[in-house]
Parts: C-alpha cells; sequence; structure tokens
C-alpha cells in the first residue's frame, strides 16, 4: 500500500471522494463540504468526479461545494447553485439561488462576462 | 481497450440542465456519458455534430451521439434536417431528441427542475413505464427512442433492470 505522502493531490481527492462514496451507500447518509474539489484533477475527470459525488444526494446525503471551475458548475442545476455575494468586504457575504438570476445564453459565459457575480 | 462512451451535445444550458439530471440516477455509469458544453442553438449542435464528432464516431466504433435540441414546434422539419446531416453508416450511433418546443415548457407542466425532469427520464429508461417520457411534450420522440434506448442502454447503465 502506498504511503499518503507518496500520492499525488488529485490521487488524494480520488481516495477522499471514494470513502464519500463508500460510506453514503454502506452507512447513514454523509454530509460532505469540499471548498475547490477540483483543484488537482486533470479536466477529463472532474465532470465525472463531481457526479459521483452528487450522487450521495440520491441516499439521503449532501454534498456543498465551492468552485470556480466551468465543469464543475455545468455539474450543478440552477436550483443547486449558490451565488455568493458580496457589495464589499465589509459586508457579509450573501448566498442566493442561481435561478433567482437572469443570464442569456450559457451559463459559463455570463458568468464570464460578469453578468451574474458581478 | 478505449470504453464505448456517449457525448450529450445540449442545444442551449435548459437542455444541459436536463442531461445532468439524468447522470445522476443511481444507475447510470457517468464515466461513459460525457455532457458537453452547450451549443448555442441546434444549427450550432448541427455544426459540431459534423465539424467534430463525425470524425470521432468514424473513429471509436463503439461511440454514440446523443444530440439534445428544442424541437421549437417543427418537429418534421429539424428532424429532416439531422437526418440529412448524419452519415448513413452512422445513423445507428447519431441521435436527436428533445422537446417538441423547449424543455422550460415541461418544468411548468410537470411542476419539477430541469433536473428532476433529467432524472426522471433516466427512471424511465432504466425501470420504466415511460411516465415523463410519454409527456406529450416527449412523445413524439418515440419512435425514434426505442432504437438509441436498446443500443445504449448497456453503455449507460452499470447494471441491467
Amino acid at each position: 500500500m502506498r504511503r499518503s505522502k507518496a500520492l499525488s493531490q488529485g490521487e488524494k481527492c480520488f481516495f477522499l471522494s471514494a470513502c464519500i462514496i463508500t460510506a453514503n451507500v454502506v452507512g447513514p447518509p454523509v454530509v460532505c463540504t469540499w471548498d475547490e474539489p477540483d483543484n488537482h484533477l486533470s479536466l477529463s475527470q472532474v465532470g465525472q468526479f463531481i457526479t459521483a459525488l452528487r450522487k450521495g444526494a440520491n441516499r439521503g446525503g449532501q454534498f456543498i461545494a465551492t468552485s470556480h471551475h466551468p465543469e464543475t458548475v455545468r455539474k450543478f442545476s440552477d436550483e443547486t447553485t449558490f451565488v455568493l455575494k458580496r457589495k464589499t468586504h465589509q459586508e457579509p457575504t450573501l448566498p442566493r439561488l442561481l435561478s433567482e438570476f437572469k443570464y442569456d445564453g450559457d451559463l459559463i459565459d455570463a458568468l464570464i462576462r460578469d453578468e451574474i457575480i458581478g | 481497450m478505449y470504453p464505448p462512451h456517449i457525448f450529450v451535445i445540449p442545444g442551449d444550458d435548459a437542455n444541459r440542465q436536463l442531461a445532468g439530471g439524468f447522470i445522476l440516477h443511481d444507475q447510470v455509469d457517468a464515466r461513459r456519458v460525457d455532457v458537453k458544453t452547450p451549443a448555442r442553438g441546434w444549427r450550432h449542435v448541427l455544426e459540431i455534430f459534423t465539424d467534430v464528432y463525425i470524425k470521432i464516431l468514424v473513429q471509436h466504433r463503439q461511440d454514440h451521439v446523443v444530440m439534445l435540441i428544442d424541437f421549437d414546434g417543427d418537429y418534421d422539419a429539424r428532424r429532416a434536417e439531422f437526418e440529412k446531416a448524419i452519415p448513413e453508416d452512422l445513423k445507428s450511433r447519431g441521435f436527436v431528441v428533445g422537446p417538441k418546443q423547449n424543455p422550460e415548457i415541461l418544468t411548468n407542466k410537470l411542476g419539477k427542475s430541469l433536473e428532476r425532469i433529467g432524472l426522471s427520464l433516466a427512471h424511465d429508461c432504466f425501470s420504466g413505464p415511460d411516465s415523463v417520457w410519454g409527456h406529450e411534450q416527449l412523445g413524439h420522440n418515440d419512435a425514434d427512442l426505442k432504437r438509441p434506448v436498446e443500443v445504449v442502454r448497456p453503455i449507460l447503465f452499470d447494471v441491467q433492470p
């Protein structure tokens, strides 16, 4: 068995996600919060990685992630995405459902144009 | 060996959310389904298919492409455009499906989010009955769907019902 130090950052992410998915299958539902889970993954892996974690919700679990990654953002719907906004650094951050925002065309294009966050 | 893949080209963001809900079904093997960036309307879906995916289908004989579009009340004409563009020898691996009008009408009529509708569509495909596929906004896909569902089912689902 490889020591954890010998694993790459991406491999560690896969190991953690496997633990979470397994825990959701064999035990009570798991609530998982993960800050930018896509950081160390290759582009071709991001979509299926996030989808696998989201499937935990089918068994009553919850997966809450923050991300700027287009592939991750696209794996959520307008009703399962919260936009975090604050006017200045002195004011509190306010979460609002993406479905409350109107945007034209592709979501990622709208985010790049700063139509939603900006 | 390169495993078989199903590429989904959504016509717009609403179709992307439908497809996203579909792959959340527990039995769908999400490693085999790749939902691509939404095109900007059905004409772009067709362009992407002809420019990019015909070559992929020729190269990888186990791959399939599903084009998910809005028919905007123009089913016969739009379907004919796709039939014309899909080469004869790839018709068994290139499919076009979508709501009669657009997915937003489906959300209003079914009272569910696009993602939840996608999940229900996967459930119908996996174990039936066709409660959502049979909706009047989707029923026109019946004839077109029997073939692709049978073809992609072994790739799509990691266990069989």
